[in-house]
Order: structure tokens, then C-alpha cells, then sequence
């Protein structure tokens, strides 16, 4: 094992320490973390031992610091090195999403619409099925070896179409490439159909769509003209799930997930919400918040809360899943197995919008209607106000490269390092976390934003408190190091 | 609504350094409007205005948090500039990261001509990946490589 050169112990000062952040909990333990994604949590008075370079070498508190890479002259540095190139593999793999918005039209009026969607029977925003072809190709241009392509809308139902060409050449492609390609859909399943479904399941395509919780609380946020949405969901979902559980020899099916927004009418329910889950089979939720951005951000006042008040939502429901938990019932929080993930396994799980730097064009593409392409599908939503600062470029008229070297790809990547950002720079959870550029702008008017004032920054900080408060407490830490067990 | 009321704390910039004093500022400034005035003999006068919502408890209890944050913020400063040169060689290391090759056999079967065409390779090699990663070169990581560019026109063919 690679050592540093100095074999002395810690000397008693700062610079006998190596790089690390901490930050000071409630009730006194300080979290350590350094650049490798190691953490360790120390009460107060080791925190003070441990600054004052005062613990005593051979001490278990010792060993468990040297191990995790909080002792200098300790320091395993090819481990090191090798744990940060793990959480970090995704820097050069090229963008793994790529997300093709096949109409703006949508017959949903969801209270919450962070899509920038259009009604029914407007004209000029579909995508044509030539031009659906052509993101299928741009997207292979990716070097990254797994990409998933994923239709969105509007409802993306609303184009079928589009959707079916570009699902057969994605397909046809891929054989011909030898390349491994997953398709994604997601939609309100309320113009699904036998046929379809079918379609779908014989070209693997994977489905997922929006849940907010029981009858009442769904069809409140998710308003559908043509009848209640949530009979729609709750019906298709138990479709999916049932040819899940059959599969055939002839294609792979995947078992259907489901997305939930939190708006203002969700606060206080997170039981109700988190049961209507259980009941429909589906093993994850995912207790999202919603952000200001696009339609929502004109909404706000109507539908959007404080960072405080989805914190209390969310630890009221995480709470209660893992009371399931405890009950033998399977079900599992997303933000929790994806930071988790990050913490305890030291591997990055994909969530693009927690990324340093953030998944903006290295990471995901939004193709818009009309070829345009955006540093992610947030972006596109701030193009639809008239702000095409997000803009990487169109499908028909520039080069895979032009895109990935395009302002907006560089001024993203700039912006989320958290490296340039004072605050993150500082924090314990720099390792796990990432800043969302376009969120800043939406809501401080600019890339960079201001963190110590950032909603989003407060409320990431909220979850990460909370999981550490967990995971320092026996009986819920094996329930969440169970979530992430490989 | 009564305003809520202002407070301040002296900080010596001459001794904890003004870095230090600016960022346990800044980091206030979620809570309050912070203004930093120069002061005679290296002093500082950092004044906090408690943003609107926030609770008269939280504001009475600025001047304590700022100087909470200045101690950890000196701290930091501290770790930061003895580290700087190792945590960039670690970070490099990371970037050009390859796991490391299994240990030869002690007997490599070579001769002591092959072993020396061998050897001489590797620093080759070693030295191309040296100079490669030592200037910054324009796109280390293949970011604006397209697929065709890595794999070639017909990809690895491999059949799912």
C-alpha cells in the first residue's frame, strides 16, 4: 500500500492534517469528508482532539481516521486516488441521457407544469419522425457505452408516430452498432392502449410515469379533462407490473416506476402518499420537491413552498417508510438510495442533477421539438420563456462537438464545480452533492447563484442532515445501508 | 412589523486575515445583509441586518455565529494551505486514474535485451502520459470525442 513519504504520526498541528470538510450537527458531533467521498463522524470533543492533532496514535479513533484518509502521513494515496476516479467515472463516459421531447402538447393541465407543455390541439410543436430519427443518431454520437433514451412530452403519446419510428431505429441502430441502448417513456398513460403497450413492451422499452399519491390528492395536482388521471395511472401501472411479473423469453420487461411531484396540496400526506405506493407494488418512491422553474415558477405562489416545509414533509414520510421497513414491507425512498449511494458506496448513481459538475450536457441532452438541443430538459424549460442561455446547439445544423464545446456546456460545467462555489467548497457535503445552474438563475439570476441564500442548497442540506442524523442510529442505519447493499 | 434590530462584531483582519472574515461573512448572508467596514489598526466592523423572516432569536444570535464560523473558517484556511500541493497531485492522480496492473512474475521469461527494449517503452510511455497531463492538455477527458471517433465507424459489432 502507497504511503506518503513521512511515516512520523500527526504532529500536532493543522498542516499534519490532511485536505478535509467538516461541518458541525445539531447536537454537537462534527462529519468529517474529504475528496475521496470518506466521511466520519466524530462527537465534539474528538473534533477538538483531532484539529488539535491531540488523538493518540494506535486508538481505535486513530485507525478508523487513517483508514478513511483524515491522516496525513497515513494516507493510502493509490486508494485515494482510485476512490475519487470511481465517484468521478462519469467525467469522460459523454452524455448517458438524452431526452427527446416529442411534443409540447399535452391534454394534462397539471396545477405544478414544469414542462413548458402546450394544449392539445396546438400545432407546430411535434417532433416529425424524420427529424426523431435524426436525435436517435445524434445521441449515438455519445462515447458513453449505456445510453438511455427517453421520451418525453408534453405527453409524448400525443405523437405516436415519432415515437414509434424513433423507437425502431434506436433499436435497428443499436443491433448494428452492437451497442447497448435503453428506451425510456414517460407518460400519463391516459391515451395508452393495448396496441401500444405492446409495442412498447416488444422493443423493451421501459415506462415510467407520474403518481401523486391517492385519487384525490393525484387528480388535484394533475388535472385531466378527459377524466380522472389517476384511474389512468393506477390502471396501465398494474399492466406493466403484471407483464413485469410474467416475462417472456422473447424480450426482457422491466417492472414500471412512478414519479412523484410534491406540490403545496402533497404537504401533510406523505402516509397517504407513501401507502398509495405500497398498494400499486412499486418498491421505490421518490419524495421529489418541486422547483421554480418554468410554468412552476409562474405558479408559485399558488403551488410552491419553502425549503422548511418540504423538509418537514420529507422527514415525516422517509420516517414512515422506514417504520414499513421495520414491518417486513419493501419500499424504499430515491433521494435517500441515491445519496446513500454516494456516501456509503462511494459510487455515482446517475442522478445528473447532483453531480459535480452538474449532468448539463456531460452528463444529458434534451432535444426539443424542433431539433434544438439544451444543456438538460430544465434548460429547455427556461428556452420555452424566450431564454435560450441554455441552448447547446440543433440537431439538423451543428456538429456532436460543437455541441459538447458549446457556451452553455462550458458555462454549466463552470458554474457547478463546486470547487469555484465559496460555500460548497467548504462543505462536509461537497463529496455527495451538486448545484443546479439553472435552478440558480430561475432563482437568483445567475449560474453561480448565491448558496448561502440558494432554497435548493437549504433543502439538499435538510436531506443530508437527516441521513446522517439516521445512519448515526443503529436500528435505522441498517435499514438504510440495506437500501444500497449490493 | 418592528425592525429587527442590527448588531456587530470587531474582527481583527490583521490577525485571522481578511479571507477569513470575508467568507464568515458570506456566510451569513443567508440569514443577514452583512456590511464589512475597515477600521483603524487592521479591525474590521462587520455589522449584520437580519433578513426579512427571521426570527429575533436567530438575529440576536448573529455576532456569536460569525465568530463561530471565523474560527472554522481560520481552520480552514489552515489545512488549505498546507494540503494545496498534495490534494492537486491527488486530484491529478484521479483524473488520469488506471488501475494498476497485476505484479509480473519475477521471472519474465525475457531476455535481458527484451527487458531493456521493455522497460525503455514504459518510460516512453510514462513520459508521453507526463507531458500529456502536466500542460493542461485541451480535452484530457475525450469530452467532444463522438463514438465513431473512439470505436471506430462500426462500433464493436457485438451482437445483444
Amino acid at each position: 500500500m502507497a504511503r506518503t513519504a513521512t511515516k512520523k504520526s500527526a504532529k500536532g498541528t493543522a498542516a499534519a492534517l490532511p485536505h478535509f470538510n467538516f461541518r458541525r450537527l445539531s447536537g454537537g458531533a462534527v462529519l468529517l469528508t474529504n475528496d475521496s467521498g470518506m466521511h466520519a463522524s466524530l462527537s465534539g470533543a474528538q473534533f477538538r482532539q483531532f484539529r488539535d492533532g491531540r488523538v493518540a496514535a494506535g486508538s481505535a479513533l486513530y485507525k478508523d481516521l487513517a483508514a478513511k484518509g483524515f491522516v496525513r502521513d497515513m494516507m493510502d494515496i493509490e486508494g485515494y486516488a482510485a476512490a475519487c476516479a470511481k465517484k468521478n467515472s462519469f467525467l469522460g463516459a459523454g452524455p448517458g441521457l438524452h431526452i427527446l421531447v416529442l411534443t409540447l402538447r399535452c391534454n394534462h393541465k397539471c396545477v405544478y407544469c414544469q414542462s413548458s407543455a402546450v394544449g392539445q390541439a396546438s400545432r407546430g410543436t411535434d417532433m416529425s419522425p424524420a427529424l426523431a430519427r435524426k436525435c436517435v443518431d445524434f445521441a449515438l454520437k455519445s462515447t458513453n457505452p449505456g445510453i438511455t433514451i427517453e421520451f418525453q412530452g408534453g405527453e409524448p403519446l400525443l405523437n405516436w408516430e415519432a415515437l414509434k419510428a424513433s423507437v425502431l431505429h434506436a433499436r435497428r441502430r443499436a443491433r448494428e452498432l452492437g451497442r447497448e441502448v435503453r428506451l425510456a417513456l414517460v407518460s400519463n398513460f391516459s391515451l395508452m392502449t393495448e396496441e401500444k403497450a405492446r409495442f412498447l413492451l416488444a422493443n423493451e422499452v421501459s415506462i415510467c410515469t407520474s403518481l401523486d399519491g391517492p385519487a384525490d390528492l393525484h387528480d388535484k395536482n394533475r388535472v385531466f379533462a378527459g377524466g380522472g388521471s389517476h384511474a389512468a395511472t393506477v390502471k396501465w401501472l398494474k399492466y406493466f407490473s403484471a407483464a413485469y411479473k410474467k416475462q417472456v423469453p422473447e424480450f426482457r420487461t422491466f417492472k414500471p416506476s412512478a414519479l412523484l411531484t410534491v406540490s403545496r396540496y402533497s404537504l401533510g400526506r406523505e402516509k397517504q402518499i407513501v401507502d398509495e405506493y405500497v398498494r400499486l407494488g412499486l418498491e421505490d418512491v421518490f419524495l421529489r420537491p418541486l422547483a421554480p422553474i418554468g410554468y412552476a415558477k409562474q405558479l408559485w405562489d399558488k403551488v410552491g413552498y419553502e425549503p422548511a416545509d418540504f423538509l418537514s414533509f420529507y422527514r415525516a414520510g422517509l420516517d414512515y417508510i422506514l417504520k414499513l421497513n421495520a414491518r417486513g414491507v419493501t419500499i424504499r425512498e430515491r433521494n435517500a438510495v441515491m445519496m446513500l449511494e454516494k456516501i456509503l458506496n462511494g459510487t455515482d448513481p446517475g442522478y445528473l442533477d447532483m453531480r459535480c459538475p452538474c449532468g448539463a450536457v456531460i452528463g444529458q441532452l434534451a432535444y426539443n421539438h424542433n431539433g434544438d438541443i439544451y444543456a438538460c430538459d430544465e434548460g429547455r424549460m427556461v428556452g420555452w420563456q424566450g431564454d435560450d442561455l441554455f441552448k447547446a446547439g440543433n440537431v439538423e445544423r451543428d456538429s456532436y462537438s460543437k455541441v459538447m464545446l458549446s457556451q452553455a456546456s462550458r458555462a454549466c460545467a463552470a458554474a457547478s464545480s463546486l470547487d469555484t462555489q465559496p460555500q460548497c467548497s467548504r462543505c462536509a457535503y461537497k463529496p455527495f452533492c451538486g448545484v443546479c445552474p439553472v435552478y440558480n438563475y430561475e432563482t437568483q439570476g445567475s449560474l453561480s447563484g448565491e448558496m448561502p441564500s440558494n432554497g435548493r442548497c437549504g433543502l439538499f442540506m435538510g436531506l443530508f442532515d437527516t441521513l446522517f442524523s439516521l445512519l448515526a442510529k443503529p436500528a435505522s442505519a441498517k435499514i438504510l445501508k440495506g437500501w444500497v447493499s449490493k | 412589523m418592528a425592525k429587527t434590530k442590527k448588531s456587530s462584531v470587531i474582527a481583527d483582519a490583521g490577525r485571522d486575515g481578511l479571507s477569513a472574515v470575508r467568507y464568515a461573512a458570506y456566510s451569513l448572508s443567508g440569514s443577514a445583509y452583512v456590511f464589512l467596514k475597515p477600521l483603524a489598526g487592521g479591525k474590521v466592523l462587520a455589522e449584520f441586518e437580519p433578513k426579512p423572516g427571521v426570527d429575533a432569536r436567530a438575529a440576536a444570535g448573529l455576532p456569536a455565529r460569525f465568530r463561530l464560523e471565523l474560527e472554522d473558517e481560520k481552520f480552514r484556511e489552515k489545512i488549505a494551505a498546507g494540503n494545496s500541493s498534495l490534494r492537486e497531485f491527488l486530484l491529478l492522480k484521479a483524473v488520469n486514474y488506471a488501475p494498476k496492473a497485476p505484479e509480473p512474475e519475477p521471472d519474465s521469461g525475457l531476455t535481458p535485451k527484451q527487458e531493456k527494449e521493455l522497460n525503455d517503452l514504459i518510460h516512453q510511455i510514462e513520459k508521453e502520459i507526463k507531458a500529456e497531463t502536466a500542460g493542461g492538455k485541451k480535452d484530457p477527458l475525450g469530452i467532444t470525442r463522438t463514438w465513431e471517433d473512439k470505436y471506430g465507424s462500426n462500433g464493436n459489432k457485438k451482437k445483444r
